[in-house]
């Protein structure tokens, strides 16, 4: 079976070589520039979320704790992505890892991996 | 020249000073105030001569004043130092202090002469330097991590190339974002520590854990040097892993670096007191005398013809510094020239 990851990302020359390095990996995935479609409520739940945390409008850390708060993904593994240090920020939306920017492909492919597998 | 005109002479230089120059007695009494301290501080001399120099400190300065009085009556010299004081309008301001002692015609310490020269803009502006250092980094950071992504992709793929020119291209690519990626993030902690915002993730460690993994590193980097590890028993210590490991890292290759005909490096761990030390000591060029208690500080770099082939903006230290002493530990040297250095960092088992 497929896993399915659902990227979050605005910045078009971020989430391009994201979205090769994990399809290269054997992953399905969509992403979305905004947290519009998660906030609506339309979309297919996936197997785990990657969110920024510096999104037009609503901040990644909001659409987190959207998330948690859904009985319906609260068990999804959601992993916040920031330019700044946001280990702690993260926990506190309940989010159940962070990576900080700049990090390599093998950290994203390992961190994902490591969640799917629990 | 007389006496007298001499004496004329040194106080009218002292008088038309723009820095602030005060004596105050062994009791931190008010002796004299020229027309600079008049100036910062906002009291006429004739307001304040006899009154405590206590009038113009924070509250919270006052016991540092007095064991820096104790030092000089005890001919220890006070290193120039940064504080905050009070003008009469309760404004705060920031200043350089030099402290020396006044003596009697016997030569005993009889009262203690405070130049102060205000360093408010100068603050204010390393500030402002510091917060566009923080942003144009973090800026940078985005950029980054896509060149970064995208040579990771790239290098997969030129794996199994015929064509071995490209993929050594490709991997010489990754390298230099790796040097750009950790440029940006000396940058970005050195402001963070001079703003107070060096954020530690505190768990139990295990330093010779570290420090193992972290030598067959350094082993990859050099083979004139053999990198000896003699770890002591040590129990689990609180720190931040990533800090403490990149400070230690940074000690390791300096030790490298600065040893340029090879030879040993030896990395000692053991339990102290209240504690860890770690030692890491080589046997090259060694520091000078004169620049020893220069290295901790910001963009220092030694002067010698090695040194200037070394890349780097001098940076280094000063962090490996902050990080240690945001721990509650420390670093310190022991260096002759020609001879080697050791450094000795330490870490308390509880940093409350």
């Amino acid at each position: 079976m497929i896993k399915t990851i659902i990227i979050i990302e605005d910045d078009p020359a971020i989430v391009e070589p994201m979205t090769i390095a994990l399809k290269n990996s054997g992953y399905f995935v969509i992403t979305y520039f905004s947290g519009e479609r998660i906030l609506n409520n339309d979309f297919v739940p996936p197997d785990i979320f990657i969110i920024d945390k510096q999104l037009p409008m609503v901040d990644g850390l909001d659409i987190c704790r959207h998330l948690k708060q859904n009985e319906k993904t609260m068990h999804i593994p959601v992993i916040m992505v920031s330019a700044t240090p946001i280990k702690t920020l993260a926990k506190h939306a309940m989010a159940d890892d962070a990576l900080e920017k700049p990090f390599t492909i093998k950290q994203l492919r390992d961190i994902v991996a490591m969640h799917l597998i629990k | 020249m007389t006496d007298k005109h001499t004496q004329y002479l040194l106080a009218s230089i002292v008088e038309s000073s723009q820095d602030s120059i005060v004596t105050i007695d062994l009791n931190r009494v008010v002796t004299s105030w020229n027309r600079g301290a008049e100036n910062l501080y906002g009291y006429k001399a004739e307001d304040i001569i006899g009154r405590p120099l206590e009038t113009v400190m924070l509250p919270a300065d006052i016991k540092d004043l007095i064991n820096k009085v104790n030092n000089i009556i005890q001919e220890i010299t006070v290193p120039i130092y940064e504080t905050t004081r009070l003008h009469k309008n309760g404004r705060e301001a920031d200043l350089e202090i030099m402290l020396s002692p006044v003596r009697d015609a016997t030569g005993a310490v009889i009262g203690i002469s405070t130049i102060a020269r205000d360093i408010t803009v100068r603050k204010m502006q390393e500030h402002q330097k510091d917060e566009f250092i923080a942003v144009a980094s973090h800026e940078l950071k985005t950029p980054v991590t896509s060149i970064k992504a995208y040579t990771g992709i790239l290098l997969e793929q030129v794996e199994n190339y015929a064509d071995e020119t490209i993929a050594s291209m490709v991997k010489k690519l990754d390298n230099q974002v790796d040097r750009l990626i950790q440029l940006i993030s000396t940058l970005l902690d050195a402001t963070r520590l001079a703003a107070g915002e060096m954020l530690l993730d505190i768990e139990p460690v295990d330093l010779n854990a570290i420090i193992t993994e972290l030598v067959e590193d350094a082993k990859l980097l050099s083979d004139r040097h053999s990198i000896i590890f003699n770890a002591g028993h040590l129990k689990r210590v609180p720190a931040d892993k990533r800090l403490i490991g990149q400070v230690i890292n940074n000690i390791i290759s300096n030790a490298i670096k600065y040893s340029p005909d090879g030879g040993e490096v030896i990395i000692t761990t053991l339990e102290t007191n209240s504690g860890i030390q770690v030692s890491v000591q080589d046997f090259g060029i060694g520091i000078p005398e004169a620049e020893k208690s220069k290295i901790f500080g910001r963009y220092f770099r030694v002067r010698s013809q090695l040194a200037e082939k070394q890349q780097g903006i001098g940076l280094g230290l000063y962090i490996t510094a902050g990080i240690m002493r945001q721990h509650g530990g420390d670093i310190f040297v022991e260096s002759t020239e020609e001879l080697g250095s050791t450094f000795y960092l330490t870490l308390p088992y509880s940093n409350t």
